[in-house]
């Protein structure tokens, strides 16, 4: 009597499980859908919306310093701003991925900022895209070379694809801000009386993470397989940390002519550089800074009309 | 893989489920196995070492306890003075070699270079007290030395306890490895409430608010006084779910196992004042102390005549400095462990005062107990800054813009910041509950709670992240 008890107990403690679970699950993907603000509104749009000719991805810089606005102003071409905060080039990957399934823009634009390379620097792209694992499971495919768990932990429990993401979702589905920024995110705050830094590191002895640098060459191989104009950009910094001929921005140069693409590079540009004023710490540019490099780099981007179609 | 590794559960089901199969000679044996590959798997490289001092103190409890007078005292002087070499060999030696180098290069440890590369073995503080513990115990006859190796093996290399402790007597385990009651209901299931219990105090409250109390602590020049007195607060609070939630981890899985250790927390923060908390937390070291150092200390007619009647209050800074450097080969680790000796001395002095004046005091009332609490809190909480710092001159850094530098409060983002509270609601609704003695006896109402319990981890916690604080000692 007593091992069935216990058996009987097993069952339903598991059932409720599989039940609460799947329920939880259910509802937070409806949420996910409903977003209009926030990181996985930005990423939802990137995937599954947005159908602009100007493509921009990378991470906290690439958001933070191209204006949309400001270049579509310059080129006349519709641009959208999906790079993202705290993520790498996983994160660009899995975008691309599932993007290009729907629709190929005309350019990409990639910031490829070299620091950003190191294995040192923790990007989690599971902490914006792994709720859309609910939806599009082809995620987990990319998400396995971090966890290696993460389907069976999925299959476990659906609920898991929402770790971290509940109170996010939740602000942005009780309190929706009405915001049109075209993903653009400039920093409007004052500089925390940062301490800019003065020396050049060694990147000779930079550990290159090869997670990165895989998903990186996936992405622009897969835009080139549609046909989609790659430009790699460095944006403007306070003072680069790598030499000007260094050996790995003459490797990322290197992928970029292989897809045939183009390579600016706006990291010693004197306009920016050096400049207190313009940047908020040592890798972002304040907001209106930012939006002057972007009429720069938009006219830039005019001057490659071999790239043009339009 | 630790605690909180996904893979850990499925392995942990093999093991008990192997436990509860083979018969009772076996269970030693699988469970020494289990021990020393999970410690394998954490340090290949020191399980020689572990090893090593689990054989000298095997002998040298025998011989201690087979022998008489002079040579019983050589035999444990031999025994103790080898764990703690081997223990300042690995975790004090670039502590020493800086500072005396600091010391020959005019107190400018910042010019120090000289470093050995040594790997500080994953628990060695806690194994060596404990084998300490037991070569003291068989010394002073309070326990017979144990003769079977498989079981005095297993009492120092217990996978879930040689990590982080409890630091166990052997006196309280022995007679279990029997193992005469192989199933205990009641025990099973209290194991099983402690590790959901424990995972959620370690995956909701204390990496959440470690996600922010290392963001502004490896960037405090960067914040101001607000912000570092709130990362302050919350690392008071992770400090303490990180560490408890590995106790009752660590218990947890020895119930699962039919085994009943040590408690190591009861409460810590509702102490009314710094000698209570020590009462209350981390109770495993802190009875250590008091019995194998504080006691001993009274007992030796040491520095009677020139410290009179203040040599209780000497032995208790001397208990401390112990447990300070106990906690890590830095100076900030000495200086926590000192200011709180010297808090406890204050107390005392005032003790002593009041008791004096007595009758003029009111007993104490809800509204004194909750001033009394929270002032405690607030000690703890400031001396918890030199204890996170990485030096003294950084502690000084944040206690000179707590009080002088407010600045701006810091929000990375609002669902951050909402976490961090979150688990802090959750572990202080706990734990008035548990101060209250609130006790839930329905049974499905306690299969609700781990339900949602359950839940809470899955959605909130942080997912297979690290290593807990107190591997570090």
């Amino acid at each position: 009597m007593k091992k069935h008890k216990y058996i009987l107990l097993f069952i339903v403690f598991v059932l409720g499980f599989l039940i609460s679970d799947r329920i939880i699950a259910q509802w937070l993907n409806s949420i996910l859908y409903s977003v209009s603000s926030g990181t996985h509104a930005e990423a939802r749009i990137a995937m599954y919306e947005q159908k602009s000719e100007i493509l921009i991805l990378g991470s906290s810089r690439a958001q933070s310093h191209f204006d949309p606005l400001a270049i579509t102003k310059v080129t006349g071409l519709s641009c959208y701003n999906a790079g993202m905060v705290s993520q790498g080039y996983d994160y660009t990957e899995i975008i691309t991925s599932v993007m290009l399934k729907r629709y190929s823009p005309e350019f990409v634009v990639i910031e490829v900022t070299p620091t950003f390379f190191d294995e040192s620097i923790y990007n989690i792209a599971n902490a914006v895209l792994l709720p859309f694992a609910y939806d599009e499971k082809s995620i987990l495919n990319f998400l396995e070379r971090d966890d290696k768990f993460i389907k069976v932990k999925s299959t476990i429990s659906q609920s898991f694809l929402f770790n971290s993401a509940v109170f996010k979702l939740m602000i942005r589905h009780f309190f929706p801000k009405d915001v049109n920024s075209l993903g653009f995110a400039p920093i409007l705050k004052k500089n925390l009386n940062f301490e800019f830094s003065t020396k050049q590191r060694d990147f000779s002895r930079m550990k290159i993470s090869k997670i990165q640098m895989e998903a990186f060459i996936n992405s622009v191989n897969m835009f080139k397989k549609h046909n989609v104009k790659i430009i790699a950009t460095i944006s403007p910094i306070y003072l680069p940390e790598w030499g000007e001929n260094d050996k790995f921005i003459m490797q990322l140069k290197e992928i970029i002519k292989s897809v045939g693409g183009e390579f600016l590079d706006y990291s010693r540009d004197p306009r920016f550089m050096r400049k207190k004023e313009l940047c908020y710490d040592d890798l972002h540019l304040m907001g209106t800074a930012a939006t002057e490099f972007s009429y720069i780099f938009g006219a830039d981007l005019n001057k490659l009309s071999h790239l043009r179609t339009k | 893989m630790t605690f909180t590794s996904f893979l850990y559960l499925p392995i942990l089901a093999i093991i008990l489920a192997l436990f509860y199969v083979i018969p009772k000679k076996g269970k030693i044996l699988l469970l020494l196995l289990t021990s020393y590959l999970f410690y394998f798997q954490l340090q290949q490289t020191v399980l020689l070492l572990l090893f090593s001092q689990t054989i000298i103190a095997y002998y040298a409890a025998i011989k201690i306890a087979s022998t008489e007078g002079k040579r019983k005292s050589k035999y444990l002087n031999f025994a103790i003075l080898a764990n703690i070499f081997i223990l300042a060999l690995f975790k004090y030696t670039n502590f020493l070699l800086e500072n005396l180098f600091g010391i020959f290069n005019g107190l400018d440890s910042t010019n120090s270079q000289i470093t050995v590369d040594i790997i500080l073995p994953i628990g060695i503080s806690f194994y060596t007290f404990q084998i300490i513990s037991y070569l003291l115990d068989v010394y002073w006859e309070q326990v017979e030395p144990e003769i079977n190796f498989m079981r005095f093996a297993l009492f120092i290399s217990f996978f879930p306890t040689i990590m982080a402790g409890p630091i166990e007597r052997f006196i309280n385990i022995k007679g279990q490895y029997a193992f005469q009651n192989p199933f205990d209901k009641r025990l099973f299931q209290r194991g099983i409430g402690l590790i959901i219990l424990g995972l959620m105090y370690k995956m909701v409250v204390a990496d959440r608010l470690g996600m922010f109390v290392d963001t502004i602590f490896n960037n405090y020049r960067y914040h101001g006084g607000l912000t570092l007195s709130l990362a302050s607060f919350f690392y008071s609070i992770q400090v303490y779910a990180d560490f408890a939630g590995y106790s009752m981890i660590a218990i947890g899985l020895a119930n699962l196992f039919g085994l009943k250790i040590i408690e190591n927390f009861n409460l810590p923060y509702f102490s009314q004042s710094i000698s209570e908390f020590w009462n209350r937390w981390h109770i495993s070291l802190s009875s250590w102390l008091r019995d194998y150092i504080f006691i001993p200390l009274g007992y030796t007619r040491f520095g009677t005549k020139l410290l009179g009647k203040y040599r209780t209050n000497f032995n208790i800074i001397v208990t401390f400095f112990i447990s300070g450097i106990w906690h890590g080969a830095n100076w900030t680790f000495v200086i926590w462990g000192l200011l709180h000796g010297l808090f406890i001395n204050i107390e005392l002095f005032f003790g002593a005062l009041f008791r004096k004046n007595r009758t003029k005091l009111r007993r104490s009332s809800i509204a004194l107990t909750s001033v009394k609490i929270f002032w405690t809190f607030c000690v703890l909480t400031s001396l918890w800054i030199i204890f996170r710092s990485e030096s003294l001159t950084q502690a000084v850094v944040i206690y000179r813009k707590i009080l002088f530098e407010p600045g701006e409060l810091f929000n990375p983002s609002t669902d951050i910041l909402l976490h961090c509270f979150f688990g802090v609601l959750i572990l202080f609704t706990i734990e008035l509950g548990r101060y209250s003695k609130v006790k839930v006896v329905n049974n499905k109402l306690r299969f609700l709670i781990y339900f949602l319990l359950i839940f809470c981890i899955i959605l909130f916690g942080v997912l297979d992240k690290g290593q807990f604080i107190y591997f570090q000692f």
